[in-house]
């Protein structure tokens, strides 16, 4: 590798050392965005199951659901 | 008489190989159904720019102008295409399995070794803008190439955009033998399961608006490619749209498509276009397609690492390039070849749409990087 570099122009060498940054930041950034976006895509996912099955974000019943279930249990 | 001699001295070599590459262009669209609905205005343009004397061209020609206004000046027919694509992208498949857009973002990897790559070549042949232009063509994703390649100045833009829209419809050539040379047939037969979960409304409206949020704040400069995707797409998904969800899918898409291609034409004047460095971005694009799909089927297999079951097929990984459907009907069709009963259709549709919102955030991020 330092011999390859050594043959190289100035001019390449910055650029080689430019596109080894791109490289590394653009990686970085693409996995954090899209990571981000997973996350977010699982939190909506899961938040959206628990309503359809009548529970809040930590898994409890909703109050609604729950003041339902009283009352028909009076009844 | 000697006015029809005039003309016919004034052609150069260079605009009669603009010409055959024209008229190969016309008749890959025609007879082989490659990308049709760009090669065959690019394929006509490129003989109409290259006539001697040219009225389409100069201070009044049509196609300058086109040039100028819709891609020069705002980039605005690219951008304004993602409304259709967004439009047109259903992100049910991927909303489904979260996992999968990791995937669409490791087979962006072809982009980042093809820049290295051109880098390497010599600073006297590419500079870094064009480098980066070059190595967008891994995007595999049109408008992204234009959009990236005029907004870092590449004198290259035309052999760049014929050369991603040439190697796209390559994709069902290029992908299988690339996947079978890095895949075991053990690991092309694993099954993937299917869940029948499905997602909420509020899901498919929010997320076009989250992605923007994230894509905004960690990489602004690719706001203009995924903020008019995710505007399309939220046109389509809330429910209340229809007729303009409609038209951004047909009517829009159809009119930038017709426009942009014989638009790019502008760049495929003979004295830019006949040149050596062409071969060598024919070359480096078929590079960045390779490494593209050896990324995603590479990653695919690095997280099978980490679960025991409900293993992902490696091929799937293949479809992250954003190439669609192309890259989901290759998967697809591989699958079954090796087993009639494996169905990965719609995780590779999830991958392949993760790979169409990846692309235009790396297609940012280059922008930012470079010119920043």
């Amino acid at each position: 590798m330092n011999n390859v570099m050594l043959l190289m122009t100035e001019a390449t060498k910055a650029n080689v050392l430019k596109s080894l940054e791109i490289m590394w930041k653009g990686l970085a950034a693409i996995f954090i965005v899209i990571g981000i976006i997973a996350v977010i895509t699982f939190i909506m996912n899961d938040i959206s199951t628990r309503k359809a099955q009548g529970k809040n974000i930590f898994g409890k019943p909703c109050a609604k659901k729950e003041k339902k279930e009283k009352g028909s249990s009076e009844e | 008489m000697d006015y029809i001699i005039e003309g016919l001295n004034a052609v150069t070599w260079q605009q009669l190989v603009m010409w055959v590459i024209g008229a190969v262009l016309i008749f890959l669209a025609i007879k082989k159904k490659m990308e049709p609905s760009l090669l065959l205005p690019i394929g006509f343009g490129a003989i109409l720019v290259n006539i001697p004397g040219s009225n389409v061209l100069g201070e009044n020609g049509i196609v300058q102008w086109l040039f100028e206004v819709g891609i020069e000046a705002s980039e605005a027919m690219p951008i304004l295409l993602f409304i259709g694509i967004g439009a047109m992208i259903d992100f049910g498949p991927l909303l489904s399995n979260p996992k999968l857009f990791l995937l669409g973002g490791a087979a962006q990897f072809g982009i980042f070794v093809t820049i290295l790559l051109a880098a390497l070549i010599g600073d006297s042949v590419f500079s870094i803008e064009d480098a980066a232009s070059i190595g967008i063509i891994g995007a595999a994703d049109g408008p992204t190439s234009i959009l990236v390649a005029q907004t870092l100045n590449s004198k290259y833009l035309a052999a760049i955009v014929v050369v991603a829209y040439s190697y796209m419809a390559l994709v069902p050539i290029i992908q299988p033998r690339v996947i079978k040379l890095i895949t075991t047939k053990k690991e092309r037969c694993i099954h993937m399961k299917y869940t029948n979960y499905t997602v909420s409304k509020t899901t498919k409206i929010l997320f076009p608006i989250a992605v923007t949020l994230v894509a905004g704040l960690i990489a602004p400069a690719s706001l203009a490619l995924v903020g008019f995707l995710m505007f399309g797409n939220l046109i389509r998904e809330c429910g209340v749209l229809d007729s303009l969800s409609d038209a951004a899918q047909n009517v829009l898409a159809n009119l930038i498509t017709l426009l942009l291609g014989i638009t790019i034409a502008f760049q495929m004047q003979a004295e830019y276009f006949v040149t050596w460095q062409t071969l060598i971005i024919m070359g480096l694009g078929l590079f960045a397609f390779v490494f593209d799909t050896v990324g995603g089927v590479m990653f695919a297999k690095f997280l099978n690492l980490f679960t025991k079951d409900n293993k992902i097929n490696p091929m799937v990984g293949a479809a992250g390039i954003s190439a669609f459907p192309m890259a989901s009907r290759v998967v697809q069709k591989l699958g079954l070849e090796e087993d009639q009963s494996n169905h990965l259709l719609m995780h590779a549709v999830g991958t392949n749409v993760s790979g169409q919102i990846a692309s235009a955030i790396v297609g940012g991020l280059i922008i930012g990087l470079v010119a920043g």
